[in-house]
Protein backbone atom coordinates (compact mmCIF):
# COMPACT_ATOMS: atom_id res chain seq x y z
CA UNK A 1 0.00 0.00 0.00
CA UNK A 2 0.91 3.68 -0.72
CA UNK A 3 0.94 6.92 1.53
CA UNK A 4 2.71 5.28 4.74
CA UNK A 5 4.74 8.78 5.77
CA UNK A 6 7.74 7.46 7.70
CA UNK A 7 8.19 10.56 9.92
CA UNK A 8 10.81 9.23 11.98
CA UNK A 9 13.83 6.94 11.41
CA UNK A 10 13.14 5.04 8.08
CA UNK A 11 12.05 1.52 9.23
CA UNK A 12 11.41 2.00 12.30
CA UNK A 13 7.98 1.17 12.90
CA UNK A 14 7.15 3.32 16.28
CA UNK A 15 7.84 6.32 13.55
CA UNK A 16 4.87 5.67 11.07
CA UNK A 17 1.27 6.75 11.21
CA UNK A 18 -0.95 6.82 8.34
CA UNK A 19 -2.16 10.52 6.94
CA UNK A 20 -5.56 10.76 5.07
CA UNK A 21 -3.51 10.56 1.77
CA UNK A 22 -2.95 7.38 2.87
CA UNK A 23 -6.93 6.74 2.81
CA UNK A 24 -7.44 8.99 -0.20
CA UNK A 25 -5.05 6.63 -2.25
CA UNK A 26 -5.55 3.22 -0.95
CA UNK A 27 -9.56 2.98 -0.33
CA UNK A 28 -9.98 0.82 -3.31
CA UNK A 29 -7.90 -2.01 -2.13
CA UNK A 30 -9.92 -1.43 1.54
CA UNK A 31 -13.14 -2.09 -0.62
CA UNK A 32 -11.69 -4.59 -2.23
CA UNK A 33 -10.76 -6.54 1.12
CA UNK A 34 -14.52 -7.08 1.82
CA UNK A 35 -14.93 -9.38 -1.33
CA UNK A 36 -11.30 -10.92 -0.98
CA UNK A 37 -12.61 -12.16 2.86
CA UNK A 38 -15.96 -13.22 2.02
CA UNK A 39 -14.31 -15.22 -0.94
CA UNK A 40 -12.01 -16.21 1.26
CA UNK A 41 -14.36 -18.24 4.02
CA UNK A 42 -16.72 -18.99 0.93
CA UNK A 43 -14.46 -21.15 -1.04
CA UNK A 44 -13.18 -23.43 1.70
CA UNK A 45 -17.32 -24.45 2.68
CA UNK A 46 -18.36 -24.91 -1.20
CA UNK A 47 -15.33 -27.03 -0.83
CA UNK A 48 -16.58 -29.10 1.71
CA UNK A 49 -19.78 -29.03 0.99
CA UNK A 50 -19.42 -30.25 -3.01
CA UNK A 51 -17.09 -33.06 -1.34
CA UNK A 52 -20.08 -34.02 0.55
CA UNK A 53 -22.31 -33.75 -2.11
CA UNK A 54 -20.52 -35.68 -4.55
CA UNK A 55 -21.40 -38.71 -2.73
CA UNK A 56 -24.88 -38.07 -2.05
CA UNK A 57 -27.65 -38.82 -4.96
CA UNK A 58 -28.28 -35.19 -5.67
CA UNK A 59 -28.41 -34.76 -9.51
CA UNK A 60 -31.84 -36.63 -10.48
CA UNK A 61 -31.71 -37.90 -14.23
CA UNK A 62 -35.61 -37.75 -14.22
CA UNK A 63 -37.79 -40.20 -16.45
CA UNK A 64 -41.61 -39.73 -17.95
CA UNK A 65 -44.00 -41.88 -16.29
CA UNK A 66 -42.73 -45.36 -17.47
CA UNK A 67 -40.15 -44.27 -19.61
CA UNK A 68 -36.35 -45.51 -20.15
CA UNK A 69 -33.11 -43.50 -18.89
CA UNK A 70 -29.92 -44.11 -19.63
CA UNK A 71 -27.90 -44.43 -16.53
CA UNK A 72 -24.30 -46.17 -15.51
CA UNK A 73 -24.15 -47.50 -18.91
CA UNK A 74 -27.43 -49.13 -18.96
CA UNK A 75 -31.20 -48.30 -20.00
CA UNK A 76 -33.50 -48.84 -17.42
CA UNK A 77 -37.30 -48.18 -16.63
CA UNK A 78 -40.16 -48.34 -14.32
CA UNK A 79 -42.82 -50.59 -15.51
CA UNK A 80 -44.90 -51.64 -12.29
CA UNK A 81 -45.15 -49.78 -8.82
CA UNK A 82 -47.89 -51.23 -6.16
CA UNK A 83 -48.82 -53.02 -3.12
CA UNK A 84 -48.22 -56.66 -3.06
CA UNK A 85 -50.57 -57.85 -0.41
CA UNK A 86 -49.89 -61.77 -1.31
CA UNK A 87 -46.36 -62.02 0.49
CA UNK A 88 -45.56 -65.74 1.90
CA UNK A 89 -42.90 -66.72 4.51
CA UNK A 90 -41.03 -69.98 4.04
CA UNK A 91 -44.36 -71.52 5.56
CA UNK A 92 -46.42 -70.47 3.12
CA UNK A 93 -48.25 -68.27 5.76
CA UNK A 94 -49.12 -64.68 4.66
CA UNK A 95 -46.65 -62.14 5.77
CA UNK A 96 -48.50 -59.38 8.07
CA UNK A 97 -46.58 -56.35 9.36
CA UNK A 98 -48.09 -54.59 12.72
CA UNK A 99 -49.40 -50.91 13.15
CA UNK A 100 -50.50 -51.29 9.38
CA UNK A 101 -47.14 -51.15 7.33
CA UNK A 102 -47.06 -52.53 4.05
CA UNK A 103 -45.00 -54.31 1.26
CA UNK A 104 -44.27 -52.43 -1.84
CA UNK A 105 -43.41 -54.36 -5.46
CA UNK A 106 -40.91 -52.79 -8.03
CA UNK A 107 -40.64 -54.04 -11.17
CA UNK A 108 -38.11 -52.14 -13.21
CA UNK A 109 -36.70 -53.03 -16.84
CA UNK A 110 -33.28 -52.86 -17.73
CA UNK A 111 -30.78 -52.84 -20.91
CA UNK A 112 -27.48 -53.32 -20.87
CA UNK A 113 -24.74 -55.56 -22.40
CA UNK A 114 -23.45 -56.63 -19.22
CA UNK A 115 -26.06 -56.66 -15.87
CA UNK A 116 -22.88 -57.44 -14.14
CA UNK A 117 -21.81 -53.89 -14.54
CA UNK A 118 -25.14 -52.06 -12.84
CA UNK A 119 -25.18 -55.12 -10.22
CA UNK A 120 -24.35 -53.32 -7.41
CA UNK A 121 -26.71 -50.32 -7.97
CA UNK A 122 -29.18 -49.39 -4.73
CA UNK A 123 -32.70 -49.17 -5.48
CA UNK A 124 -34.48 -46.37 -3.33
CA UNK A 125 -38.34 -45.72 -3.27
CA UNK A 126 -39.44 -42.14 -2.90
CA UNK A 127 -42.70 -41.10 -0.81
CA UNK A 128 -44.40 -38.43 -1.69
CA UNK A 129 -43.41 -37.15 1.75
CA UNK A 130 -39.92 -36.65 0.65
CA UNK A 131 -39.21 -39.88 2.74
CA UNK A 132 -36.62 -42.64 1.03
CA UNK A 133 -37.10 -46.71 1.93
CA UNK A 134 -34.52 -48.86 0.75
CA UNK A 135 -35.41 -52.73 -0.91
CA UNK A 136 -34.52 -55.69 0.66
CA UNK A 137 -35.54 -54.45 3.61
CA UNK A 138 -35.01 -56.75 6.69
CA UNK A 139 -38.66 -56.41 7.76
CA UNK A 140 -38.59 -59.46 4.79
CA UNK A 141 -36.15 -61.51 6.12
CA UNK A 142 -38.17 -64.43 6.20
CA UNK A 143 -40.46 -63.80 3.44
CA UNK A 144 -40.07 -65.86 0.34
CA UNK A 145 -39.53 -63.38 -2.75
CA UNK A 146 -36.59 -62.40 -3.84
CA UNK A 147 -35.04 -59.02 -4.08
CA UNK A 148 -33.14 -59.03 -7.56
CA UNK A 149 -32.28 -55.36 -7.14
CA UNK A 150 -31.11 -54.56 -10.98
CA UNK A 151 -30.08 -58.07 -11.57
CA UNK A 152 -32.11 -60.57 -14.09
CA UNK A 153 -32.98 -64.00 -12.97
CA UNK A 154 -30.60 -66.10 -11.24
CA UNK A 155 -31.39 -68.65 -13.73
CA UNK A 156 -31.68 -66.63 -16.84
CA UNK A 157 -29.25 -65.68 -19.70
CA UNK A 158 -30.71 -62.36 -21.05
CA UNK A 159 -28.86 -61.56 -24.54
CA UNK A 160 -26.46 -58.37 -24.01
CA UNK A 161 -28.61 -55.44 -24.80
CA UNK A 162 -31.87 -57.79 -24.32
CA UNK A 163 -34.16 -56.63 -22.07
CA UNK A 164 -35.33 -58.08 -18.80
CA UNK A 165 -37.06 -57.48 -15.73
CA UNK A 166 -36.51 -57.53 -11.99
CA UNK A 167 -38.69 -56.90 -8.58
CA UNK A 168 -37.44 -55.57 -5.71
CA UNK A 169 -39.80 -54.99 -2.40
CA UNK A 170 -40.12 -52.63 0.15
CA UNK A 171 -41.57 -51.72 3.39
CA UNK A 172 -43.79 -48.28 3.83
CA UNK A 173 -45.69 -47.63 6.47
CA UNK A 174 -49.62 -47.82 5.61
CA UNK A 175 -49.74 -43.15 5.42
CA UNK A 176 -46.74 -43.18 3.33
CA UNK A 177 -47.48 -43.02 -0.86
CA UNK A 178 -44.96 -43.75 -2.66
CA UNK A 179 -44.25 -42.18 -6.23
CA UNK A 180 -41.00 -42.80 -7.41
CA UNK A 181 -38.12 -45.16 -7.50
CA UNK A 182 -34.11 -44.08 -7.54
CA UNK A 183 -31.70 -46.11 -8.94
CA UNK A 184 -27.89 -45.02 -7.63
CA UNK A 185 -24.50 -46.08 -8.47
CA UNK A 186 -21.96 -45.73 -6.49
CA UNK A 187 -19.61 -44.65 -8.90
CA UNK A 188 -21.59 -42.01 -10.72
CA UNK A 189 -23.31 -40.45 -7.64
CA UNK A 190 -24.31 -37.22 -7.19
CA UNK A 191 -25.99 -38.67 -10.56
CA UNK A 192 -29.12 -40.78 -10.25
CA UNK A 193 -31.71 -42.38 -11.89
CA UNK A 194 -35.44 -40.95 -10.82
CA UNK A 195 -37.63 -43.68 -11.94
CA UNK A 196 -41.82 -42.61 -11.75
CA UNK A 197 -44.40 -45.48 -12.56
CA UNK A 198 -46.68 -45.45 -16.20
CA UNK B 1 4.60 -5.42 28.25
CA UNK B 2 2.93 -6.21 25.24
CA UNK B 3 4.52 -9.75 25.15
CA UNK B 4 3.81 -10.73 28.82
CA UNK B 5 0.15 -9.57 28.23
CA UNK B 6 -0.41 -11.51 25.46
CA UNK B 7 0.98 -14.84 26.89
CA UNK B 8 -0.73 -14.27 29.99
CA UNK B 9 -4.08 -14.12 27.52
CA UNK B 10 -2.66 -17.00 25.87
CA UNK B 11 -2.18 -19.00 28.99
CA UNK B 12 -5.66 -18.32 30.33
CA UNK B 13 -7.34 -19.13 27.12
CA UNK B 14 -5.37 -22.43 27.01
CA UNK B 15 -6.59 -22.72 30.64
CA UNK B 16 -10.24 -22.69 30.52
CA UNK B 17 -10.96 -24.11 26.78
CA UNK B 18 -12.32 -27.48 26.34
CA UNK B 19 -9.71 -29.67 25.97
CA UNK B 20 -10.44 -31.81 22.68
CA UNK B 21 -12.29 -34.73 24.52
CA UNK B 22 -14.69 -32.15 26.44
CA UNK B 23 -15.07 -30.27 23.03
CA UNK B 24 -15.47 -33.59 20.56
CA UNK B 25 -17.94 -34.95 23.49
CA UNK B 26 -21.16 -36.59 21.60
CA UNK B 27 -24.56 -34.64 22.39
CA UNK B 28 -26.18 -36.73 24.90
CA UNK B 29 -30.11 -36.68 24.74
CA UNK B 30 -31.59 -38.18 27.91
CA UNK B 31 -34.77 -39.56 28.55
CA UNK B 32 -36.94 -42.38 30.70
CA UNK B 33 -38.20 -45.89 30.57
CA UNK B 34 -41.45 -45.65 27.84
CA UNK B 35 -40.23 -42.16 26.69
CA UNK B 36 -39.46 -41.87 23.41
CA UNK B 37 -35.78 -39.74 23.04
CA UNK B 38 -35.19 -37.88 19.44
CA UNK B 39 -31.78 -38.38 17.51
CA UNK B 40 -31.88 -36.24 14.04
CA UNK B 41 -32.24 -39.34 12.21
CA UNK B 42 -34.14 -42.05 14.44
CA UNK B 43 -36.22 -42.13 17.61
CA UNK B 44 -35.10 -44.27 20.62
CA UNK B 45 -37.56 -45.68 23.36
CA UNK B 46 -36.67 -48.16 26.11
CA UNK B 47 -39.58 -50.08 26.68
CA UNK B 48 -38.83 -51.96 29.53
CA UNK B 49 -35.34 -54.36 30.88
CA UNK B 50 -34.93 -57.98 32.41
CA UNK B 51 -32.08 -59.79 33.41
CA UNK B 52 -31.15 -63.95 33.69
CA UNK B 53 -28.42 -66.08 34.62
CA UNK B 54 -28.12 -67.68 31.54
CA UNK B 55 -29.29 -66.45 28.15
CA UNK B 56 -30.33 -69.03 25.19
CA UNK B 57 -29.86 -68.75 21.33
CA UNK B 58 -30.69 -70.87 18.81
CA UNK B 59 -30.45 -73.64 21.40
CA UNK B 60 -27.39 -73.07 22.72
CA UNK B 61 -27.55 -71.89 26.49
CA UNK B 62 -24.99 -69.11 27.72
CA UNK B 63 -24.07 -68.58 31.27
CA UNK B 64 -22.03 -65.25 32.98
CA UNK B 65 -20.03 -65.00 35.69
CA UNK B 66 -21.99 -61.80 35.93
CA UNK B 67 -25.34 -60.99 34.93
CA UNK B 68 -27.60 -60.27 31.80
CA UNK B 69 -29.77 -57.58 31.48
CA UNK B 70 -32.03 -57.72 28.71
CA UNK B 71 -33.30 -54.31 27.09
CA UNK B 72 -36.41 -53.58 25.00
CA UNK B 73 -35.48 -51.14 22.38
CA UNK B 74 -38.47 -50.09 20.16
CA UNK B 75 -36.44 -47.65 17.07
CA UNK B 76 -37.82 -45.72 14.39
CA UNK B 77 -36.11 -44.33 11.61
CA UNK B 78 -37.36 -40.44 10.47
CA UNK B 79 -36.50 -39.91 6.90
CA UNK B 80 -34.48 -42.17 5.49
CA UNK B 81 -33.52 -46.15 5.87
CA UNK B 82 -31.19 -46.06 9.55
CA UNK B 83 -28.72 -48.25 10.98
CA UNK B 84 -28.35 -47.99 14.72
CA UNK B 85 -24.77 -49.61 15.51
CA UNK B 86 -23.69 -49.05 19.02
CA UNK B 87 -25.88 -50.03 22.21
CA UNK B 88 -24.13 -49.99 25.25
CA UNK B 89 -24.61 -49.61 29.25
CA UNK B 90 -22.73 -47.48 31.38
CA UNK B 91 -22.03 -47.96 34.78
CA UNK B 92 -21.93 -44.84 37.69
CA UNK B 93 -18.06 -44.85 37.17
CA UNK B 94 -18.71 -44.27 33.45
CA UNK B 95 -17.54 -47.78 32.15
CA UNK B 96 -19.41 -49.03 29.01
CA UNK B 97 -20.38 -52.43 28.49
CA UNK B 98 -21.11 -53.21 25.11
CA UNK B 99 -24.00 -55.30 23.74
CA UNK B 100 -22.52 -59.15 23.94
CA UNK B 101 -20.42 -60.63 21.08
CA UNK B 102 -21.46 -63.79 22.26
CA UNK B 103 -25.01 -64.34 21.16
CA UNK B 104 -26.51 -62.83 17.84
CA UNK B 105 -27.68 -58.89 17.93
CA UNK B 106 -30.09 -58.99 15.03
CA UNK B 107 -31.46 -55.24 16.37
CA UNK B 108 -27.69 -53.86 15.87
CA UNK B 109 -27.45 -53.13 12.26
CA UNK B 110 -31.07 -53.93 11.45
CA UNK B 111 -31.48 -51.16 8.75
CA UNK B 112 -34.64 -49.31 9.96
CA UNK B 113 -36.69 -48.29 7.23
CA UNK B 114 -38.78 -44.76 8.33
CA UNK B 115 -42.25 -44.82 10.13
CA UNK B 116 -41.65 -48.36 10.27
CA UNK B 117 -40.77 -49.11 14.07
CA UNK B 118 -38.80 -52.06 15.24
CA UNK B 119 -38.79 -53.60 18.62
CA UNK B 120 -35.97 -55.97 19.77
CA UNK B 121 -34.27 -56.95 23.15
CA UNK B 122 -30.65 -56.38 23.08
CA UNK B 123 -28.50 -58.63 25.98
CA UNK B 124 -25.50 -56.68 27.95
CA UNK B 125 -23.22 -59.09 29.49
CA UNK B 126 -22.23 -56.98 33.62
CA UNK B 127 -20.66 -57.36 36.67
CA UNK B 128 -23.47 -58.19 39.47
CA UNK B 129 -21.82 -54.95 41.47
CA UNK B 130 -23.16 -52.40 38.71
CA UNK B 131 -26.11 -53.69 37.84
CA UNK B 132 -27.96 -51.64 40.03
CA UNK B 133 -26.89 -48.09 38.61
CA UNK B 134 -27.09 -48.73 34.18
CA UNK B 135 -27.90 -46.18 31.78
CA UNK B 136 -28.41 -47.76 28.35
CA UNK B 137 -26.97 -45.60 25.52
CA UNK B 138 -27.86 -45.87 21.79
CA UNK B 139 -25.91 -44.17 18.68
CA UNK B 140 -25.36 -44.56 14.98
CA UNK B 141 -22.16 -45.12 14.65
CA UNK B 142 -21.05 -48.37 15.63
CA UNK B 143 -17.34 -47.41 17.37
CA UNK B 144 -16.41 -43.74 17.07
CA UNK B 145 -19.46 -41.23 19.26
CA UNK B 146 -17.23 -37.90 18.46
CA UNK B 147 -19.51 -35.52 18.38
CA UNK B 148 -22.52 -37.55 17.45
CA UNK B 149 -25.79 -37.54 18.93
CA UNK B 150 -26.60 -40.45 21.64
CA UNK B 151 -29.86 -41.29 23.15
CA UNK B 152 -28.83 -42.04 26.90
CA UNK B 153 -31.71 -44.06 29.17
CA UNK B 154 -31.28 -44.70 32.91
CA UNK B 155 -32.58 -48.38 33.73
CA UNK B 156 -34.17 -48.82 37.21
CA UNK B 157 -32.73 -52.05 38.34
CA UNK B 158 -33.04 -52.54 42.26
CA UNK B 159 -30.04 -55.09 44.10
CA UNK B 160 -32.47 -57.12 44.78
CA UNK B 161 -34.03 -57.47 41.23
CA UNK B 162 -30.46 -58.12 40.49
CA UNK B 163 -30.01 -60.87 42.91
CA UNK B 164 -33.18 -62.67 41.96
CA UNK B 165 -32.04 -62.53 38.44
CA UNK B 166 -29.02 -63.77 39.43
CA UNK B 167 -30.10 -66.65 41.32
CA UNK B 168 -32.45 -67.59 38.76
CA UNK B 169 -31.28 -70.50 35.73
CA UNK B 170 -34.29 -70.27 33.92
CA UNK B 171 -32.90 -69.40 30.72
CA UNK B 172 -34.28 -65.95 28.88
CA UNK B 173 -34.06 -66.05 25.33
CA UNK B 174 -33.84 -62.57 23.62
CA UNK B 175 -36.87 -61.38 21.88
CA UNK B 176 -36.01 -61.08 17.87
CA UNK B 177 -36.71 -57.24 16.07
CA UNK B 178 -40.05 -56.99 15.01
CA UNK B 179 -42.36 -54.98 13.19
CA UNK B 180 -44.27 -52.93 16.24
CA UNK B 181 -46.55 -50.11 16.87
Amino acid sequence: MEGRQHTGHPGRAGGDHVTGRWWRRNWWGLVALVPALVLAFYAPVKDLDDRYGAGQPRQPIDSTPGGWVAYGGARMRLVDLGRDDAVKDYNGKPVTLVGGARIWRATLEFAVQDPDTIGGCELWLESSGGSTFSNGPNELGHADVIDQGCLPDILAKPAPGAPYRADSYFVLPAIARPVAVRVTLFTKLPRYARLTPP
Amino acid sequence: MLLVIALAAGALLSRYTPDVDSAQRPFVRTGHIGQTVTLPEFTVRVRSVRGAAVVSQSGANHDTGGVWILVTVRLAALHEPVSVGYMALRDAQGRTYRASGRINQILIGWRLQPGVPVAGEVAFEVPVAVAGNLAVQVAKPPTDLRMDAVAEVPLSISDSQVHTWKADSTPATPAAPAVTT
